[in-house]
């Protein structure tokens, strides 16, 4: 018993209905605690300046809630997974609010290392909106219009959301088989309705596209106006289309 | 009415409008996996005065000679 500091408690409770209330205070604390329960509930709340060795080992049929806080000056925060099969399902689902990850202000360097692996799938957030169901596509059309002729679709973006446009497309061609093999020549605009803001432009014969670099982003409240121009001498069918995705206001 | 609910909800993924001669557009909306269409044709759309005048909804199914081609293809596919 040389090794035990100079008060040492042991327990050893046995019955079919246990509350231990424990409120230890000692400037050293050693204190080895082995549950086995069918329903246990376990809080633990260390205040120490510092913490040498913490381990929780967690074996139950359910876990209802499990929150790990970590506060200190330098953490190290090893998770070792070792398994010839291992199966780790981070599954966020059924938020409408959002989810962050936040990292704060990093000096130096932050590295994800992925070793021998078959398949990374890493996202960006257009394809990932389209993944998730919050992409957004609108078109608009209309056929035999002369020069001059204006087709506008409109939308008001929910003021629960913001809008983000990744690209812009129209197509036009001459509504009468007279006018085939001649010029079609259009034009297409975004615009903000709300701020009289011109948001992109393109133009072209027969139709063009672009994919923005950035997206253009529209606040919750905002009209858009996606358009296009029919500039021909002739008649023609024309159509433009606009798309993106939508997310909740942070 | 739906329709309309989803257009100012943003609750959509896919929004086609055709402007009518009358100054009325039609609009319809549809999102993945909701198997729906909603159809509907609104006068001075997001206007003070905005009037809802037509409204369908639209079951969208797959064909179903596809659905019969599709489930036989299963069966030749098991076969094999």
């Amino acid at each position: 018993m040389s090794d035990y500091p100079d008060y040492t408690q042991l327990f050893n409770l046995v019955g079919s209905d246990i509350m231990v209330p424990i409120d230890i205070q000692g400037a050293y604390i050693m204190l080895p605690v082995d549950i086995q329960a069918q329903y246990a509930t376990l809080e633990i709340s260390i205040v120490a300046q510092t913490v040498e060795y913490l381990t929780i080992d967690i074996a139950a049929q359910s876990i209802g809630y499990l929150a790990v806080n970590l506060a200190a000056s330098a953490i190290t925060l090893n998770i070792n997974l070792l398994s010839s099969t291992i199966i780790l399902d981070i599954n966020i689902k059924d938020i409408t609010a959002g989810v962050t990850f936040n990292i704060g202000n990093i000096e130096g360097p932050f590295n994800i290392f992925i070793g021998t692996i078959q398949t990374v799938g890493i996202y960006l957030q257009p394809e990932w909106a389209a993944k998730t169901g919050i992409d957004k596509n609108f078109y608009a059309g209309e056929n035999n219009r002369g020069f001059g002729y204006e087709l506008w679709g409109i939308y008001n973006v929910p003021g629960t959301k913001t809008l983000y446009l990744t690209g812009l497309s129209f197509a036009l061609w001459a509504s009468a088989a007279t006018d085939s093999g001649t010029p079609h020549i259009g034009v297409a605009f975004l615009y903000n309705a709300t701020t009289d803001k011109v948001l992109a432009c393109i133009g072209g014969d027969g139709g063009n596209s672009v994919a923005f670099a950035k997206p253009i982003e529209i606040d919750g409240g905002d009209q858009l106006d996606y358009g296009a121009f029919v500039e021909e001498n002739h008649f023609c069918d024309i159509r433009v289309a606009t798309w993106g995705y939508e997310v909740p206001v942070a | 009415m739906e329709g309309l609910d989803k257009l100012y909800l943003g609750d959509f993924n896919d929004m086609n409008q055709e402007p009518q001669d009358d100054g009325s557009v039609i609009i319809t909306l549809s999102k993945r996996g909701e198997r729906k269409t909603y159809r509907f044709r609104v006068k001075n759309l997001y206007k003070e005065n905005e009037e809802l005048l037509e409204h369908e909804v639209i079951e969208t199914k797959a064909k179903p000679w596809i659905e019969k081609r599709m489930k036989e293809a299963k069966k030749h596919a098991k076969g094999r």
